[in-house]
């Protein structure tokens, strides 16, 4: 199912990006081309903004040699404070204290089927790449779909200006009762500021 | 600052005032000063409630001047939690106040002859002790009111609360904001307990009439300030992130990197952390408090203006911005997702005066014993309030995490020399662990903070595969963050200070230039050593031995999920910290 939802306030939906959405990709890029070639990630933007990334929760520091696979979870976070900042950010001299794991070995896969991967947006990163990416569209899972209006439903009430589903318009509380079932939804959003 | 305050309580017909110059003491602030103090006149076999411990304050070296970010205030004392050496340190008002009255100390000796209650009251006309009774049993909202209406509405407060009141040993040392809240706490090692055994319940500052203090050098001071404070606006951390999510923009990182302790220690992950990130705290503040309630300076002079302000679902101001610790210790390290739960028991913590991060991970561990359900917000809040009432219950939870898990039979308990862990799993994080683990002041995260060690050029190359690394990278950051201590410095300038060389000169250049010094970072390097050196030898002498710079047995032998790890650090190389 396609849903298509106009509303006047992108931050309403933040934590989708926080919590992850599903994006397909060719299976065996790098994490450089799967953000730059392929989301279509301005190099610099990656380069310099985003200063922390994650790979199954591992902090990644090379971009070309890490690859994305099928059910990977990639997460993009800007420039953090702390301890955790110094030893998680890519590249950074404290990276010695990170956890003593192997590092990100996963082997090339040249097969290049499409696969789905789940890209978690934080911070000024989630605030930067919002707008482009919710308009783009993205998977989720209908059941997770479900839970976020159910628990935003109050919020999405003031929010919300036109609802469809498959071309066909619908009222929040409409949408709040659909069942989904298994199956996951095609979500775009479109920003329309009063 | 040209004078230290004493004060002792158990003199002979109440509380007797001296005021004494710097002495040895002099150049000497925050951090620096109060454990230089503790280490030369407190025996380390002391009780820490007893008559020989002492309570330090102070001021930072650049507290009271134009520098930005210069409004940290140290308390130190032994330790009734840790039964060592003990620097807290917070925000607020009262740093900026007293170094501009001219006090490089406050030190509250002696023990009282009786159970009255005291309240000392500062101006530039000097110093002024009365008992009042009726400020008994007051939670630091209500004593700060108290005050107001008796000394006008521009004075900064130092308080305690109830549970400083009976001595427990999460006691917190509450000042109070721009806005007159008690709402920043000295919040580590039971310093509150100690400032309530020497039976003074506030401390009133108010700095009518008096300047700003002046450097020696105004123009090289005004100079050095103006490239530390673009600095500290362009670095993409202290400019961007920090303004605009606060300390909590973490949770959603070191959720994802395995590391977020939660429901006591035993995962690193919270499925719930998104409810309760930053980037939820913020929109959930602007929404309810409007654009701008997510972005607050906690201290005149602020500019990266980490906190916010908390509102109800109706718009009433529950408590400042819950920061990363206290959502941490209270939320996912309880299993509770509920940002309006964990703002009211910041409430009650700062208002009871109790440590965030002992409080949040005595309950996780009382969880665990089975007094409440993970997850249960009103479970979570009822045990708080205990503490609050000093019920026999709030007693044994006011003494943290390490009582209550004996008294209840809990073998999961983190804590180092008596003191939680905060909001990093050592698993995961191994050079934490090692910080944790030696730090002179139990486990604590602000100890080995992040000032870049090669800037200070006491950290050399090391290879970040071999295990001494971890050791050697922790030392280099409790060295820096010591000497960060002493100034009065927010440690959140260390981010910028960390990418940017420009920015950590322009820190050296105004010290100084506001006292006509000739400071290199080598000498930055060795104030922190000094200090460290002062607090390991009180330690040592109060019965420390190697066997307590360790982590509990268990982060060695439980697997973490999701990544599956045990602290792997060696003793023999937690061993070499100190081998400087």
């Amino acid at each position: 199912m396609k849903v298509t939802i106009e509303t006047r306030s992108l931050r309403s939906f933040m934590r989708l990006l926080e919590e992850g959405v599903i994006l397909q990709v060719p299976e065996g890029l790098s994490v450089r081309e799967a953000l730059v070639t392929h989301f279509g990630m301005d190099p610099l933007y990656l380069e310099n903004r985003v200063r922390t990334l994650f790979l199954n929760g591992k902090p990644v520091d090379d971009l070309d040699n890490t690859r994305v696979l099928h059910g990977s979870v990639l997460a993009l976070s800007a420039a953090m404070p702390g301890l955790l900042r110094a030893t998680m950010r890519r590249g950074g001299y404290y990276a010695a204290m990170r956890q003593r794991s192997d590092p990100i070995t996963q082997a090339p896969e040249t097969g290049k089927a499409s696969g789905r991967v789940i890209l978690k947006l934080f911070n000024m990163v989630a605030q930067d790449l919002r707008e482009a990416l919710f308009k783009k569209g993205f998977w989720i899972s209908g059941e997770r779909f479900q839970t976020f209006l159910k628990d935003q439903e109050e919020v999405l009430k003031t929010v919300c200006i036109r609802i469809s589903a498959d071309g066909s318009s619908l009222s929040l509380s409409d949408l709040v009762l659909m069942n989904f079932g298994k199956d996951d939804v095609f979500l775009i959003l479109i920003s329309s500021p009063v | 600052m040209d004078k230290i305050l004493r004060i002792d309580v158990g003199a002979e017909g109440g509380p007797k005032i001296k005021l004494t110059d710097l002495g040895s003491y002099a150049g000497l602030g925050g951090r620096a000063m109060t454990s230089a103090i503790v280490s030369k006149e407190v025996p380390p076999l002391c009780h820490p409630l007893g008559a020989d411990n002492k309570f330090v304050i102070a001021p930072g070296l650049l507290s009271g001047t134009a520098a930005a970010m210069s409004g940290r205030i140290s308390v130190g004392c032994k330790s009734p939690l840790t039964g060592g050496i003990k620097e807290a340190n917070a925000g607020g008002q009262p740093s900026q106040m007293l170094a501009r009255l001219g006090y490089a100390a406050i030190v509250l000796e002696g023990k009282p002859k009786d159970d009255t209650l005291y309240k000392i009251f500062i101006n530039k006309d000097g110093v002024n002790i009365k008992p009042d009774n009726s400020l008994k049993t007051l939670g630091n909202y209500d004593v700060v009111e108290k005050m107001k209406s008796e000394f006008g509405e521009k004075i900064a407060c130092i308080s305690i609360g109830p549970a400083g009141e009976m001595k427990m040993s999460a006691a917190s040392v509450a000042c109070t904001d721009m806005e007159q809240r008690p709402t920043r706490h000295c919040g580590r090692g039971g310093v509150g307990a100690v400032m309530g055994s020497k039976g003074i319940k506030v401390i009133v500052i108010d700095d009518e009439g008096t300047a700003m203090r002046i450097p020696k050098d105004s123009e090289k001071f005004k100079e050095a300030n103006r490239v530390f404070v673009a600095g500290l606006k362009k670095h993409p951390v202290s400019g961007q992130a920090l303004p605009a999510y606060g300390t909590n923009v973490l949770t959603n990182i070191v959720n994802e990197a395995g590391g977020y302790p939660t429901r006591n220690f035993s995962s690193g992950r919270f499925e719930g952390a998104s409810k309760i990130s930053g980037e939820t705290e913020a929109a959930l503040e602007n929404e309810r408090g409007g654009e701008g309630s997510a972005t607050h300076g906690c201290h005149r002079g602020c500019i990266i203006r980490c906190s916010g302000t908390f509102y109800d679902k109706d718009g009433n101001y529950v408590t400042k911005q819950p920061e990363y610790e206290t959502v941490w210790a209270h939320g996912g390290n309880c299993g509770i997702d509920d940002l309006d739960a964990i703002a009211q028991i910041d409430r009650l913590d700062d208002d009871y005066g109790i440590d965030t991060i002992e409080m949040g991970a005595t309950i996780g561990v009382a969880m665990e014993a089975g007094l409440a359900k993970f997850g249960d917000a009103r479970a979570a809040i009822n045990l708080v309030k205990e503490v609050g009432k000093g019920t026999d219950l709030g007693r044994i939870l006011g003494n943290g995490a390490a009582v209550t898990g004996k008294v209840f039979g809990v073998e999961r308990v983190p804590v180092v020399k008596g003191q939680s862990m905060p909001a990093y799993d050592p698993r995961t994080v191994q050079g934490m662990g090692v910080t944790y683990a030696t730090s002179t002041m139990g486990a604590d995260h602000t100890a080995g903070y992040a000032v870049t060690a090669n800037i200070l050029g006491v950290g050399g190359s090391v290879d970040p595969l071999k295990p001494v690394g971890q050791v050697e990278l922790s030392r280099n950051l409790q060295i820096a963050t010591a000497a960060v201590d002493a100034t009065g410095m927010c440690i959140f300038i260390a981010f910028a200070v960390l990418d940017q060389p420009e920015t950590f000169q322009a820190l050296i250049d105004m010290i100084n230039a506001f006292y006509d010094l000739n400071l290199k970072a080598d000498d930055v390097a060795n104030l922190g050593k000094s200090i460290l050196k002062n607090e390991r030898e009180f330690n040592k002498a109060a019965g420390f031995t190697p066997q307590h710079d360790r982590l509990p047995g268990y982060f060695s032998k439980e697997k973490l999920p999701p990544h599956n790890i045990t602290f792997q650090v060696s003793d023999a190389e937690l061993d070499q910290l100190f081998n400087w």
